[in-house]
C-alpha cells in the first residue's frame, strides 16, 4: 500500500487541519441561534423548554463521524492510495526510429507475394523492444530523418507508443545520425532521472559527414535492421539551355554506387517518350560518375533520366523534369520606314518583330512591346513602348526644347538601359530635349539636356529624342546595343536563363551569377509559398525538409529545384560502445491497483448520506406556508 | 424622513371611487357622504309625522293638508359627517418584517384609508399609539388636506411597547363621540388585547380591525435551539423549536386571529387580516373590499 501524491505526514497534517475545521464548523452550526420576534406570546405555548445540554458537546455524533470519515476518504483519494508493489522510479527510454528514405528499400525478407520494407522490420524490432521495457518506464518516440522529430512525450502508455510506431512512414531525406543522437542526449539530460537509455531502431544508413563525432552516448542500444548492401542511384540531374543555341538543352546526370562492389549501370535519357541518349557507366564503390546529354527541342515536354537495372531501392532510379518551351519577346513596330529598323530587331535573339505602317495603327494592338517610329498615337497604349523621335506635341515625356544641332555627351552606363554603351560626341540634328520627372531614368544626355529617358510606371516606356539610325549613331556599336538593352529591360523574362535541377531534400547551396540585391531574388515553393533562405556573398542557401519543387528567380536566371530524389546515405552507423540487440526478457511487473476513484466515490456518498440524514431537514428554513394545512389556512382567511 | 413617497399617485386615483362603509348610524355634522337613519336636516325624505307646535312650517306637507285638512310634517334623513378614527400601531414590534416592515405596510394602508375618508368628506382623525396615544392628526373632509396627513404619517416615530388597555381608556376619554374606529396593528400585546377592544366596541365605536402580520409572525421558519428576544419588552426566551412547535405556534396565532375576528363580529364591526407579503393595493382591493369595509 502506498500513497502517490502525498506523504503520510502530509496526509495526516492535512486531515488534522480539515477535521479540526469540520468539528469547529459543526459546533458553530449547532450553537443556539438568536432571533428578535414581535412577541413571545405564542412561543411560550409552542416551543419546548431548552434541553439541559452543554452547547459544546457533540449532539449528533454519527453525523460528525460520517463527515470525518467521508473527508478522510476524499483526502486518501487526493493522495492517490494504491495497493500493490510500490514501483521504482522508472528509467527513461528514448526510442529513435529511422524514418529516412532508405527505409523504403525492400527488406531481405520481402517476397513478391508479401512485399516488405525495411521500415516494417524496424517497426517490428521497436515493438519487440517495447515489450521488454518495464511498465513503469516512460518511453519517448522520436522519428529521425534529416531532423529528429519527437512524436510522443515520455509516456508509460504503451498503446500510444505502439500506435505512434505503427503510424511511422519512410521520409525523403537521409538519416542524420549526429542530429538524432544529439537530440536524444539533450532530451535525456533534461532532468535528474537515472541515465536514460537511447534506443535506435532502423538501418542507420547515413552520410559520412552526419556520423556522430565520437561514441559519447553512455547508454545506447542499437536495434539495427539489415538492408540490401548493393545499390546504385541517381544523385543529381541538372538541365539548362545551351548558351550558344537557345533551342538546345544540356542535361547533366550524376549517379553513385553506394555498395561495396563495382557495378556497371545503364543511364538513359528520354524526351517526350523518345530516347535521346544512353550511357553505360562503370561505377566504383562509393564514387560518383556523371554523364551528359544534349537535347534539341523547341517545344515543351517531359525529360526522364533513368538508371538500370533496378535493385532493392528503386526510388532514386528515375528523375523526371518538365522542360518548357523557349520564351520569345513579341514586338510590333509601327514605322513607315521598316527597313531602317528591321536589321536591328532581327539581330536580337529571342525577339520576334512584326512591322506595320503607321496608318495601320488602330489602338487595339495587343502585342506586349510596341515601337513607334516618329509617330505618336492619339492615346497612350496599354503596353510597354519604345518611342523613337516622337512629335514634340505627342511625346510621352515633356519636351523642353528642340535642339537643332547638339552633341551626345554622356551615357548613364550604371542603368540597365545604358549598360555597355560607350559612344560619345555623337552629333545630333533636331534632337528633342526632355524634362525628366522624379522617377524617370535618364539614359543619355546631350549638351542641351536629356535626350533618352525611360519611365517604369504605369507601363515601361523608353523615349528617344532622336532617331538613332538617322544620326551618326548608326555607325556606332551603341546603336544596336541600345535597342538590345531596351528589349531586355522591357521583357526581362524572355532573356532569363532557364535551369532545372533534380536533387534531394535537405540543405542546398546555389551559386549565383553575381552579388545580387536580395530584393531582386525570389525563392518560393511550387504552391507559391515563400521558402526561407539566406545570402552569403554569391551563394544562396536554403533548407527544404519535404520533397517538392522550389523556384528561385534572379534578374538573369530562373532555377527550378525539384527535390524529389531520395538520398540513401553512404555509410552504416555502427557505434562501437553501443549494445546491440534486445535486452534480456524480464518478468512483467504488475501495475499497482488504482483506488482513488473508488475512494472519491465513497467520500461523496458519505457526504451525501450525512446531508440527507442530518442536514436537509434541520438546517434549512422550511417553507412554512406550503406546509400549512389547507383547511386551517382557508378558515383563517375567511375571517378577513 | 424618508424621501420616497409612502403612497403613489396612481394608487390614489384608483382610490377615488371608494368609500368607507359602516353599519351603525352615528350622529354628526351634516354634510357627509354616508346615509344614516337619523332624522334631521337632510335632502333625502325619511318619513311623515304629525305637526306639533313649534315645528318648522317649511317642513309641512301642504299638499297633504289640502287633501286631508291635517298638518303633517316631512322628516328628512341626516347625512352626517361621521368621525373616522384611524388607530395606527407604532410600537416596536411593528418594525419587524422580513419582506416589508409591518409599520411601513400599516402606514401606507393608513394613508390610503385616510384618503378614502377625506374624499368622502368624513371627519378624520389619525391617531398613532404605542403604550399611549401619541399626537394625532385631525381634519375634516377634502383631498387638499391629504398632503398634511401624509406629512404627519411620515413623522410618526416607531418604538415602545403596546398597552391596549391604557390606550382604550385614553381613547374613550379623549374621543367621546362614537364613530368608525379603524385599528391597524399587529395586535401583539403581552396582556390581553381582546378586552380593551371589546371595551371600545361597548363604548359605541364600530370596530374595523386590520390585523397586519409578517410571515414569520404567523409561522416562523426557524428550527433548533433558539434564543428569541421580544422586540417590545426585550425579554428573552431559550427554547427548542421544531416542526411540531411551529405547528402549535401557528395554531395559537390563528386562534388569536379568530378571537379578534369574533370581537369584531360580535360588536357589529369587521376584521381583516393582511400579510405584509402582499402589496397595499392588493390588500385594499382584495380583502378590504371583500369584507365590505370599503366599497
Amino acid at each position: 500500500m502506498s500513497l502517490l501524491n502525498l506523504s503520510l505526514p502530509e496526509l495526516l497534517a492535512l486531515f488534522s487541519a480539515v477535521s479540526g475545521l469540520m468539528v469547529t464548523l459543526y459546533l458553530l452550526d449547532r450553537t443556539r441561534r438568536r432571533y428578535t420576534v414581535s412577541s413571545l406570546k405564542f412561543f411560550t405555548v409552542s416551543g419546548h423548554a431548552p434541553e439541559a445540554r452543554h452547547r459544546r458537546r457533540i449532539q449528533q455524533p454519527w453525523s460528525l463521524l460520517l463527515q470525518l470519515l467521508s473527508m478522510a476518504l476524499l483526502l486518501l483519494a487526493i493522495a492517490q492510495l494504491r495497493f500493490g508493489v510500490r514501483p521504482r522510479d522508472g528509467r527513461r527510454h528514448i526510442l529513435v526510429l529511422d524514418t529516412s528514405a532508405w527505409m523504403s528499400a525492400a527488406s531481405p525478407q520481402s517476397t513478391p507475394a508479401r512485399p516488405r520494407e525495411l521500415m516494417d522490420d524496424a517497426k517490428a524490432a521497436a515493438r519487440r523492444w517495447l515489450a521488454t521495457v518495464p511498465v513503469e518506464d516512460p518511453v519517448m518516440l522520436v522519428r529521425a530523418g534529416a531532423t529528429p522529430t519527437p512524436v510522443t512525450p515520455f509516456d508509460t502508455d504503451r498503446d500510444s507508443i505502439r500506435r505512434a510506431i505503427a503510424d511511422s512512414r519512410p521520409g525523403a531525406a537521409v538519416f542524420s545520425a549526429s542530429r538524432a543522437l544529439q537530440f536524444a542526449l539533450q532530451t535525456a539530460g533534461q532532468d535528474s532521472a537515472p541515465t536514460a537509455e537511447v534506443v535506435f531502431a532502423g538501418a542507420g544508413r547515413t552520410r559520412r559527414e552526419d556520423l556522430p563525432p565520437a561514441d559519447n552516448a553512455p547508454s545506447l542500444r542499437m536495434l539495427r535492421v539489415e538492408g540490401p548492401s548493393q545499390h546504385c542511384g541517381l544523385r543529381r540531374v541538372a538541365v539548362r539551355r545551351a548558351p550558344s543555341d537557345p533551342d538546345t538543352w544540356e542535361v547533366l546526370a550524376a549517379a553513385r554506387n553506394y555498395g561495396p562492389a563495382p557495378k556497371t549501370v545503364l543511364l538513359a535519357a528520354s524526351f517526350g517518350g523518345a530516347v535521346v541518349g544512353t550511357r553505360q557507366l562503370l561505377l566504383q564503390p562509393g564514387s560518383d560518375q556523371t554523364a551528359s546529354f544534349t537535347i534539341h527541342a523547341r517545344n515543351a515536354g517531359p525529360l526522364q533520366v533513368q538508371l538500370a537495372p533496378d535493385d532493392a531501392f528503386a526510388a532514386d532510379h528515375r528523375a523526371v523534369l518538365d522542360l518548357s518551351a523557349r520564351s520569345v519577346a513579341e514586338i510590333a513596330v509601327y514605322s513607315d520606314e521598316p527597313d531602317l529598323l528591321r536589321p536591328i530587331f532581327q539581330s536580337i535573339p529571342d525577339v520576334r518583330a512584326a512591322f506595320h505602317p503607321i496608318a495601320a495603327w488602330n489602338g487595339s494592338d495587343a502585342t506586349p512591346i510596341l515601337v513607334f517610329d516618329r509617330f505618336a498615337p492619339p492615346r497612350p497604349p496599354m503596353a510597354n513602348t519604345i518611342w523613337i523621335d516622337p512629335p514634340a506635341t505627342g511625346s510621352p515625356a515633356p519636351v523642353v526644347s528642340v535642339a537643332a544641332s547638339t552633341t551626345l555627351r554622356r551615357w548613364y552606363s550604371g542603368t540597365q538601359l545604358g549598360a555597355g554603351l560607350r559612344a560619345r560626341d555623337v552629333s545630333l540634328a533636331n534632337a528633342l530635349i526632355f524634362r525628366p520627372a522624379e522617377d524617370d531614368i535618364v539614359v543619355a544626355e546631350a549638351d542641351a539636356g536629356p535626350v533618352i529617358i525611360a519611365r517604369s510606371t504605369p507601363r515601361k516606356t523608353l523615349v528617344l529624342g532622336f532617331h538613332p539610325l538617322l544620326s551618326d549613331l548608326r555607325y556606332e556599336l551603341a546603336g544596336p546595343l541600345l535597342f538590345a538593352n531596351a528589349v531586355r529591360w522591357l521583357a526581362p523574362e524572355s532573356f532569363r536563363r532557364q535551369e532545372l535541377s533534380v536533387s534531394s531534400v535537405g540543405a542546398h547551396d546555389i551559386d549565383l551569377e553575381a552579388t545580387l540585391d536580395p530584393a531582386s531574388i525570389s525563392v518560393a515553393s511550387d504552391d507559391r509559398q515563400p521558402v526561407p533562405w539566406t545570402l552569403d556573398g554569391r551563394t544562396l542557401r536554403l533548407f527544404a525538409a519535404n520533397p517538392g519543387v522550389i523556384r528561385i528567380g534572379t534578374p538573369d536566371r530562373s532555377l527550378s529545384l525539384s527535390l524529389t530524389l531520395p538520398e540513401p546515405g553512404d555509410v552504416i552507423w555502427s557505434p562501437r560502445k553501443a549494445v546491440y540487440g534486445l535486452p534480456p526478457a524480464r518478468l512483467p511487473v504488475r501495475a499497482p491497483r488504482e483506488l482513488w476513484y473508488w475512494l472519491a466515490l465513497l467520500g461523496g456518498v458519505g457526504l451525501s448520506l450525512e446531508w440527507l440524514l442530518y442536514a436537509r431537514g434541520s438546517r434549512r428554513p422550511t417553507p412554512v406556508l406550503s406546509r400549512m394545512p389547507a383547511r386551517r389556512a382557508s378558515a383563517w382567511k375567511k375571517a378577513s | 424622513m424618508s424621501t420616497t413617497p409612502i403612497i403613489d399617485g396612481a394608487f390614489l386615483e384608483k382610490l377615488e371611487r371608494l368609500a368607507l362603509r359602516w353599519q351603525k348610524s352615528f350622529p354628526g355634522l351634516v354634510g357627509g357622504h354616508n346615509m344614516s337613519r337619523l332624522p334631521g336636516a337632510g335632502q333625502e325624505f325619511l318619513d311623515h309625522r304629525n305637526f306639533h307646535q313649534g315645528d318648522d312650517l317649511r317642513a309641512v306637507n301642504w299638499r297633504a293638508y289640502l287633501r286631508l285638512e291635517k298638518l303633517f310634517l316631512k322628516m328628512f334623513q341626516v347625512e352626517p359627517r361621521v368621525p373616522v378614527r384611524l388607530l395606527l400601531d407604532a410600537s416596536a414590534s411593528m418594525q419587524l418584517g422580513a419582506v416589508t416592515p409591518k409599520f411601513e405596510f400599516a402606514r401606507t394602508l393608513t394613508a390610503a384609508l385616510a384618503y378614502v375618508a377625506m374624499i368622502r368628506l368624513d371627519s378624520l382623525c389619525v391617531q398613532p399609539f404605542d403604550a399611549s396615544l401619541q399626537e394625532s392628526f385631525l381634519c375634516s373632509g377634502g383631498r387638499h388636506r391629504f398632503v398634511h396627513a401624509v406629512n404627519f404619517l411620515t413623522r410618526v416615530a416607531v418604538g415602545g411597547r403596546t398597552d391596549y388597555m391604557a390606550i382604550a381608556r385614553e381613547f374613550c376619554s379623549r374621543y367621546e363621540q362614537p364613530g368608525l374606529l379603524i385599528v391597524v396593528s399587529d395586535f401583539f400585546d403581552d396582556s390581553d388585547c381582546l378586552r380593551p377592544l371589546q371595551f371600545l366596541a361597548d363604548f359605541g365605536h364600530e370596530l374595523l380591525l386590520v390585523h397586519v402580520w409578517a410571515e414569520e409572525d404567523r409561522s416562523p421558519g426557524w428550527e433548533g435551539q433558539l434564543e428569541i428576544t421580544d422586540a417590545e419588552t426585550g425579554r428573552r426566551l431559550e427554547l427548542t423549536f421544531d416542526r411540531e412547535s411551529r405547528q402549535r405556534y401557528t395554531e395559537a396565532f390563528e386562534g388569536h386571529a379568530r378571537a379578534l375576528a369574533g370581537i369584531a363580529d360580535r360588536s357589529g364591526g369587521r376584521y381583516v387580516g393582511l400579510s405584509t407579503s402582499t402589496s397595499v393595493e392588493d390588500a385594499v382591493f382584495g380583502p378590504l373590499v371583500r369584507s365590505q369595509s370599503i366599497q
